[in-house]
Formats: structure tokens, sequence, C-alpha cells
């Protein structure tokens, strides 16, 4: 992997309350490398969906700093270099859009040119697994599934160098999730995107994540490491107690 | 182990929303005394349309329903209100998918279990040993507060809480774990697994989550498109492969597994 740091967190911290008195993330430092696949798991609370939305730029820290490139950027990346797929991806569909004439309006965000975006929207659809057909609907004519993953389709025509997705297998059965596993795999080893994805389901995590953040109490407890060798999974860097007891109620660790 | 008699059995049930939509289709599955049960099938198959109807909780004015529910051999789709009331009250138990909606709103959760125990004679204090259980420590708090001040989490486990304090002779739970952390799911998984071994319960467990079935279930139900596919005890279930859709779900399992 080309160890290049894309993303950079150095002592983000993110107060709440009257007196600033609930603090949501605690001194966060955290280097993410390109094109890699970076997983986010912790219990409800943790301040995992919080975490993404700093990094999106949706969520200001109270302390601390972030940079994309080694650039110090604070609200949302101008360069639309940073995309996040939210957990209810229903929201994400204007319903009284078609899809493709919710796509087009994508040509006046970012300049791209209309040929180009033609010809990358067949090229991500095809990867995703969908048919251009698809593109004369209503969102209300098409299934969960179908709008997860065309609510991903549009973020990826921004051509996005960081992909963050919410809890993308949530209320998921098991047969979307292995083939959500496949694109967001694909996406990562075609366009070289590097992926944050933030799940409670650790061991979804395991099967495409090079790296697995472990949140507990707003804090960055461990960053496990994946290797897989011969199709077996290797973890390490466990050290606190209570990554392995999650990782325990997982029957990953026995 | 699981004893012979059946304490519920559904014999051909067919329900149908009002313009003839058919949700299942003659469903017959029979459950014996201090079995655990599960019901698994994907989104829209018709899973917890089967749980409501089986304690007769589905408006009859939006669904036609056909067959029989025998529940000790007591019709349930034939009793009055009343009867269905004083049923649901002593033996029937049902701990609801969605827990926002399964609490009187304007009621703080220790008026709404004090209510109980007086209506069922239940000592407060199995409440309050349950809700440690399940990592509810604490719960003078949580009682003080009303529904809507409270998470989806801890509403789950309050409802569950509510229904084993009164130890049914069945409990219904659809879906009961979906939106609790992995290890507190636990926790209550092994709560139903005494309540089945120990205290000589009968539980039906909907779920999607297959790695439940795997654990704790006796026979596992397999719903498809409002069709009972499949109904066979634990070891034939997983060995099952006449079914494509079924061979689908398991195949993607055993690939998400570590």
């Amino acid at each position: 992997m080309n160890k290049h740091v894309i993303l950079k967190l150095k002592n983000i911290s993110l107060k709440v309350g009257k007196n600033q008195n609930q603090e949501i993330l605690k001194n966060i430092n955290l280097e993410i490398y390109n094109a890699e696949i970076f997983g986010i798991t912790g219990e409800s609370g943790s301040g995992k969906s919080t975490l993404a939305k700093v990094i999106a730029g949706l969520e200001r820290q109270t302390t601390g700093e972030k940079f994309i490139h080694n650039e110090s950027y604070s609200g949302i990346d101008e360069k639309h270099r940073i995309q996040l797929l939210f957990q209810d991806y229903s929201a994400s569909h204007d319903p009284l859009q078609k899809i493709d004439s919710a796509f087009n309006e994508l040509l006046k965000i970012k300049k791209v040119n209309p040929h180009e975006l033609f010809k990358r929207k067949k090229e991500i659809l095809n990867l995703v697994g969908l048919s251009d057909e698809i593109l004369g609907y209503y969102p209300s004519q098409l299934s969960g599934g179908q709008l997860q993953r065309l609510a991903l389709v549009k973020l990826l025509l921004l051509n996005p160098e960081i992909l963050i997705l919410d809890e993308p297998f949530a209320s998921q059965d098991v047969v979307a999730v292995v083939n959500l596993i496949k694109i967001l795999t694909q996406i990562n080893q075609k366009f070289k995107t590097t992926i944050i994805c933030i799940s409670h389901d650790i061991p979804y995590l395991i099967k495409f994540c090079n790296r697995i953040g472990v949140m507990k109490n707003g804090e960055l407890v461990d960053t496990l490491i994946i290797e897989k060798i011969n199709n077996k999974v290797k973890i390490q860097n466990y050290y606190s107690d209570y990554t392995s007891f999650l990782l325990k109620s997982f029957e990953v660790l026995v | 182990m699981i004893s012979s008699n059946f304490i519920l059995r559904i014999i051909n049930l067919s329900v149908s929303t009002k313009p003839n939509k058919l949700i299942l289709k003659k469903i017959n599955l029979e459950c014996s005394g201090q079995e655990f049960l599960v019901i698994i099938g994907k989104n829209g198959q018709g899973k917890t349309t089967l749980s409501l109807s089986i304690a007769n909780l589905l408006n009859k004015n939006h669904f036609n329903i056909t067959g029989q529910i025998l529940f000790n051999g007591l019709n349930i789709l034939s009793l009055s209100e009343n009867e269905l009331n004083l049923l649901r009250q002593k033996e029937i138990g049902y701990i609801f998918q969605n827990p926002f909606s399964s609490f009187n709103p304007v009621k703080k959760i220790k008026t709404q279990f004090e209510e109980l125990t007086e209506l069922k004679s239940i000592p407060f204090d199995s409440f309050i040993v349950l809700m440690k259980k399940l990592n509810l420590e604490d719960h003078e708090v949580i009682l003080e507060k009303y529904p809507f001040e409270l998470s989806g989490g801890i509403l789950q486990r309050l409802s569950a809480v509510r229904c084993l304090a009164s130890k049914p002779s069945l409990i219904i739970a659809d879906e009961p774990t979906s939106a609790l952390d992995k290890p507190i799911a636990n926790q209550l998984l092994n709560i139903f697994n005494e309540y089945v071994r120990n205290d000589k319960g009968t539980l039906i467990l909907i779920t999607q989550d297959i790695s439940i079935a795997e654990r704790f279930a006796d026979r596992i139900a397999f719903l498809d498109n409002g069709e009972l596919k499949i109904f066979e005890n634990k070891k034939s279930f997983f060995c099952y492969n006449e079914n494509l859709e079924l061979h689908n779900i398991l195949k993607s399992y055993e690939q998400l597994k570590v």
C-alpha cells in the first residue's frame, strides 16, 4: 500500500452543551493513508457518526486541526474531495426529480464536461450493478437497496478522493451486505478511492478493511490492523480490554 | 427438551390486505411447549404480519384473516376482545419491533411498570432485576423518564423487561435486538434462552440475523414471499439445499463469517 497520508486529524475534540460540558469527541489523532479502506466501529453513542461528520466538514470541531494532503481545511472541502453517504440514503434523493435530472445537476456543482459525465455515469452504474433504465425513474419507484446504490453513484460522479459511509449495512440482509462489500472493494481498486466506513458490525468491517478504529465514549481506543494471509484473517494491535470484549461479543475472538 | 404437546398450532393461515393483496399464504406451523422457535426471512416477506396475527393483533378492518390459530387448543381468531385481553395479560407476551411506539407516551416508565405490578401482581423488584441484567444500571433515573426522553436501545430493553417480568407462557419477540449493541444483544438473548430452558417458557423470535438462529433455535422457519418455505430443526435447516433463496442467504452468511 502507498503510505502517503491523505487525511490527518490532530487533537480533534468536540464539546457540546450549555457550558460545553459534554465531550462527544476527545482528542482524536488519526492518519488515514491514500487508497486504504478504514473502518470505524464502536457502540451506539461512542461518537463514530460525529467523527465522520467532522471529517466531511458537516460538524465543526471545538479544538484541533484537520488536513487533507497536508493542507489544513476547516469546513466542507471546497474541491469536493470528501463525500459522505448518509445512513438515511433515501433522503439523499429529490422525490420530485427523476434520477437522471438530479444527476445532471452535478454538472453545475462541479464543472464536469457532459461527455465525461455520460461516460463516467455508465461506468459507475455498471460497477454497482444497475442498468441505465433506472435513470428514468423517480425515487419512489425504486427499492431501498437501489436507492442506496444510486446515492453512491451520485457521490462517485463527483470523483471524490475520500468516500465516507455511515452505517451502510444497517438493516440490510446478508445477501445485500456481501454485494455492497464487493462494490466498495471494486470502487477502492478501480478509482483508488480512500474509503472510510462506519459500522457497528465488526465482522463485516474485518472482511474488507485494512485498518479499523475502535471508539469508546468519544475516544479512539485502538486501531486494529487487518492482515489476510492465505485467506486467513489476522487481527493485530488490540491493546484495550474494551476492544477484545467487543471482538469476543461478535465471536471474532474466543 | 421439546415436549411433544403443542402450545401453538397455526393451521392454513392466510392473511390479505382488504384490496386483496395476499401477504401470508396458507401457513402451517406448530410450536411445542418449551421451544425456542426462530422465524427468519428477508425484509418484506411477512415475518411481522405472521407474528402479529399469532397474538391476533392485526386490525380486522384492514386485513382478511382465514385459518386457525390454536393456543392450547383455543382458537385465538374466534375469541372476543375481552377474552383476548385476558389471554394477552396472562399467557402471551409480545415484544414489538418498534420500541418507540411500545409505551404510553404520556406516562413515566415507572408509572407504566407500577400499573403492571397491580394488574398482574408482579413484584416491582422483578423489573429492577431484569433492568440490571441488561446494563440499565441507573434504573432510578430511567424509571423517572417519559418514553420520548429515552433512546431506541433503552426502550427496546425496557420493552423486553416489561414482557419478561410478567412471565407469560409464550413470548413473541419481533426483532428484539435490532437497536442493541452486540454485547447487550447477547445478554438479552441469553435471558431469552434461560426463559425457555429454565423457566419452561416458549419463545417465538423473529429476526434477520441468522447467527441467532444458529446459536439458540430448536427449530427454524423460513418465510419467503409470504409462504413458509422451510420448517425444520436446526441441524436439518442448515443442511437444506433445495431452496435457492435460502441457499443464497446461507452462502452469504458463511462468506461474512470471520
